[in-house]
């Protein structure tokens, strides 16, 4: 456990690694277009006016609201399956590195999930003409609930990624069987839909999913929601759980990963 | 004085190999737990000192390039002792950190980033290498435009500039063009004397004798001999 631990913080220590390969990936990616890493913020505004325009009517939503909603879910999910479907080959992309010395399992962690960041960030200017048109402005604490919320997303984010890392690494496997189960899981998420009347296999959906919660406790604050300490009770216990089978995970397998590349 | 930066007791190595699984049960042989592993590195007992410049022999899979990924860090002994006593700076693959579509410039950080050089020495690092990889306005350009002699001459000179406690290399050869080579000659020298201790794993006797004075031949993950590079390089080339 203490060399887990240990290799936490080291981790985080190499921030000058982690932070300018995060952005890099993300300059890689757009380097070559006009409107570079816009293309980001684009793309889910696209997504959020149109099926925000046509689902409005269908669910028969007549409020704006919807629009707010959706496009906070949206942005969000945009993060967490970014760390999901990116983290199953954090440690066969980046094999090179860790040949070359000894580095902190963690810090390729947080090189995903800083890049992951920098696309939250660019997403979150959506936001700002979606509440303008459609939304009324969140309150100051409803924001810090909200920021709350993302931290404990943000650190369960960074455990689950390590988890998925090393077992990914170990049996390649798993980085398809987890790239159709995020797919769903996306429409098993209230999303683009609203809990409303789901009947009785859709509240048993909606409580085993462990997404619904963080969902939850990062959207409803900036909504205008009343808090509910069950979602944050859950959505704790998911992220302390993760946490400490992510320690002891790295922890039995650390001296292994370059073996397993 | 000399103090001793590397101590090795009794160190093995074993990979988990797929492969050797198969061809044991191939064969008919039992396959013990024992049997599905390959071991890499056998009974390594050794003693380098403070200054000590090291060239490592031995034939493609001996485990030359192995030996220097455990003492950099990368593998952890499957059994045995292993003390290392200062700063290790490895130079295995020079390219690491590369990114084919940013500009010489933009990859000059990366590769520091890559090779663990903290920020705070850019300024004059960056100078350094501009100066000496000699590029000109190709360092504006994505290095993907760059002939492979020029996008090693940027990697290059990251890669040596800085000096180290101890310093592992494996199999540093010549770059670029032949005025270029002079200069790369001269700053791998620089490097070398700046460095405290050196571990050189080559197959160029030249090399070797340029660079080191002690020798170490590899057989199958063992050490078969360890003496004066000279002898050493005898040896090696009369068991060819």
């Amino acid at each position: 456990m203490q060399i887990a631990v240990k290799d936490v913080f080291e981790g985080f220590k190499k921030y000058e690694f982690w932070t300018i390969f995060g952005a890099n990936e993300i300059k890689k990616k757009y380097r070559r277009s006009k409107l570079g890493q816009f293309w980001i913020t684009l793309s889910v505004a696209f997504f959020v006016l149109v099926v925000g325009s046509l689902y409005k009517n269908l669910f028969g939503i007549e409020d704006n609201f919807y629009m707010t909603y959706l496009a906070i879910g949206y942005v969000l999910w945009q993060f967490i399956s970014g760390v999901l479907n990116k983290s199953g080959t954090i440690f066969s992309k980046n094999g090179k590195f860790m040949l070359q010395r000894s580095w902190p399992a963690t810090t390729f962690v947080l090189w995903l999930i800083y890049s992951e960041i920098l696309i939250l960030a660019h997403n979150l200017l959506i936001l700002i003409p979606i509440f303008f048109f459609w939304g009324t402005w969140p309150s100051i604490v409803g924001v810090l609930f909200s920021i709350l919320g993302f931290l404990i997303t943000f650190m369960t984010a960074l455990a689950v990624g390590m988890i998925l890392a090393i077992t990914t690494l170990r049996y390649r496997d798993i980085q398809p069987i987890l790239k159709s189960l995020v797919r769903i899981a996306f429409f098993a998420t209230p999303i683009i839909w609203m809990e409303r009347d789901l009947g009785a296999v859709g509240d048993l959906i909606l409580a085993v999913n462990p997404f619904g919660y963080f969902l939850h406790i990062v959207r409803d604050p900036l909504l205008g929601f009343a808090i509910n300490p069950f979602d944050w009770l859950i959505a704790c216990g998911i992220f302390v759980v993760c946490v400490l089978g992510a320690l002891l995970l790295l922890a039995r397998t650390k001296h292994r990963l370059a073996y397993w590349l | 004085m000399m103090t001793t930066k590397i101590r090795t007791n009794r160190l093995n190595l074993s990979f988990p190999s797929q492969q050797t699984k198969r061809m044991f049960a191939a064969s008919g042989q039992a396959k013990s737990k024992a049997q599905k592993k390959f071991r890499a590195l056998n009974d390594i007992s050794i003693e380098i000192r403070n200054g000590e410049r090291v060239g490592i022999l031995g034939a493609n899979g001996a485990g030359k390039s192995t030996f220097l990924r455990v003492l950099a860090g990368v593998y952890a002994p499957t059994s045995g002792q292993l003390e290392i006593n200062g700063s290790v700076t490895s130079l295995f693959d020079m390219n690491v950190g590369l990114d084919k579509e940013a500009t010489g410039y933009e990859n000059i950080p990366l590769l520091m980033a890559a090779r663990g050089i903290p920020r705070s020495r850019a300024p004059k690092l960056i100078e350094d290498v501009v100066e000496f990889a000699d590029l000109g306005d190709a360092m504006d350009r994505p290095i993907r435009t760059y002939s492979s002699g020029m996008q090693l001459r940027i990697a290059f000179a990251v890669a040596t500039a800085r000096s180290a406690d101890i310093l592992l290399m494996d199999e540093l050869i010549g770059v670029g063009d032949k005025n270029f080579r002079m200069k790369s000659k001269v700053r791998t020298q620089r490097l070398l004397s700046e460095s405290g201790t050196l571990l050189l794993a080559s197959h160029s006797s030249a090399y070797l004798k340029t660079y080191c004075t002690r020798g170490l031949i590899f057989e199958n993950g063992r050490i078969l001999a360890d003496g004066p590079i000279d002898e050493m390089i005898e040896q090696h080339e009369n068991t060819k």
